[in-house]
């Protein structure tokens, strides 16, 4: 299961309501660890993350006397993150030509020794194109549907699925597993300590 | 039947799938394997740290929400309006006076970038912006590029506002309530402009008005940067 979200107190959503300014920081010191790091897993850049992290949050603060409990507060500020992540991608997606999913040339040294597995983990999501990382966050960590991560991205659930499919095979290959093949057997997957 | 890995994230994910693929993977230990590979991997994803955000991030955020909220929301639209006039209109007295055969249509650079062939003009009428200049860093006071029409440049033309707007968005400078409010309407109206198009494909807007909400994205854009590289400058704009 996804992490769960931190839980809001109501008393202090009603403060945010009327503007307490308080409350707003005590969102901030809430969400603020999860919003930043979706941003960043999600954007391969914490220069972006940052400008989504401040962007998110005086949209938070802005609208959240509109917020009205149709979803959880937590699942409610991630929508508005998940939203500018998208923002700041479009370009990329259009620029690079990721939609169909064309990855990034040249493979970096994850295997390399003395790296540690979670960070060899995260160069190799970094590696992805935009697309694939974004679906195989949303999907695998966040826990989003397919037919949701397609809505999202103006897309179908088949593309989601697609994309996750390529997200993993590339992971695979990255941490240094071989590819998909028939009857393979012998795998070495650092990270995951399966050799 | 050979399962794909499609196949396999279905079965890690309990998703129905069909029964010969159950089969295989029941059969065959080499796929049950690669199924709990694709298991770790998600665990592996959900067990990366998070990250800590950065020292001085609730202050820059309190700070610009603060300059926002000391303007009415009418007041925000006026001076939103006004931004965006007064970016638009500044350079397009500024392209009026140019030679005529400056104004024709320009490839964008994203598309030179890129390689894409620039779309012809007759298949590029100029009937959504066709006076306003858009934002060139080597001539920041002085327009020289048009607002191009046609579907693919409109999309590269936003794509290469993005990149220019991340340059200055990153410098931070410390800013008036009334540049605030400006970058805030701006940025509300290119947002709903945003959400409009990730959705346009899935409720089947039609071409037409996709060239338009990128038109007016362009547009807002451009004025986006504008405001921001006045900003940015040391001195007056």
């Amino acid at each position: 299961m996804p992490k769960p979200l931190p839980q809001l107190d109501s008393t202090v959503l009603a403060r945010a309501q009327h503007g307490d300014r308080n409350a707003h920081a005590e969102i901030y010191g809430l969400f603020a660890t999860s919003v930043f790091t979706l941003a960043r897993r999600m954007l391969a850049s914490r220069a972006l993350a940052e400008d989504v992290l401040q962007d998110t949050f005086v949209e938070v603060i802005r609208k959240v006397g509109s917020y009205r409990g149709d979803a959880e507060f937590g699942f409610w500020v991630k929508r508005i993150a998940i939203n500018k992540c998208l923002m700041h991608l479009r370009s990329s997606w259009v620029s690079r030509r990721t939609d169909d999913g064309d990855e990034r040339v040249g493979l970096m040294p994850t295997r390399a020794a003395g790296i540690d597995d979670q960070i060899a983990l995260e160069r190799a999501l970094d590696e992805l194109s935009d697309t694939a990382r974004i679906v195989v966050w949303l999907h695998d960590v966040e826990g989003h549907t397919h037919g949701e991560i397609g809505r999202m991205m103006g897309r179908t659930a088949s593309f989601s699925k697609s994309q996750l499919a390529r997200a993993h095979e590339r992971l695979r290959l990255l941490l240094g597993g071989e590819p998909e093949k028939v009857g393979t057997t012998e795998l070495c997957t650092p990270v995951l300590k399966i050799c | 039947m050979h399962p794909s890995t499609e196949d396999l994230l279905s079965v890690r994910d309990g998703e129905p799938v069909d029964a010969s693929v159950r089969a295989v993977i029941a059969e065959d230990a080499a796929k049950a394997r690669d199924v709990e590979r694709l298991r770790e991997t998600r665990h592996a994803l959900r067990g990366l740290p998070e990250l800590a955000p950065p020292a001085g991030a609730w202050e820059r955020i309190v700070a610009v929400e603060r300059a926002t909220r000391e303007r009415s929301n009418t007041w925000l639209r006026r001076t939103a309006g006004v931004g965006v006039a007064a970016a638009v209109a500044a350079l397009a007295i500024v392209v009026i006076g140019t030679p005529s055969q400056h104004r024709g249509l320009e490839p964008a650079r994203g598309s030179q970038a890129n390689g894409a062939s620039p779309t012809p003009a007759a298949e590029a009428p100029s009937s959504i912006v066709g006076t306003t200049t858009l934002f060139d860093p080597d001539r920041p006071f002085i327009g020289a590029r048009i607002v191009p029409a046609s579907y693919a440049q409109l999309v590269q033309e936003s794509a290469r506002l993005d990149r220019e707007l991340r340059r200055f968005s990153r410098q931070r400078p410390m800013m008036s309530g009334e540049t605030a409010t400006t970058i805030a309407g701006l940025e509300d109206r290119i947002a709903l402009i945003d959400e409009q198009l990730t959705y346009s494909n899935a409720r089947g807007v039609p071409q037409p008005q996709r060239n338009a909400l990128w038109g007016e994205r362009v547009e807002l854009m451009n004025a986006l940067v504008h405001v921001r590289y006045a900003q940015a400058q040391p001195a007056g704009y």
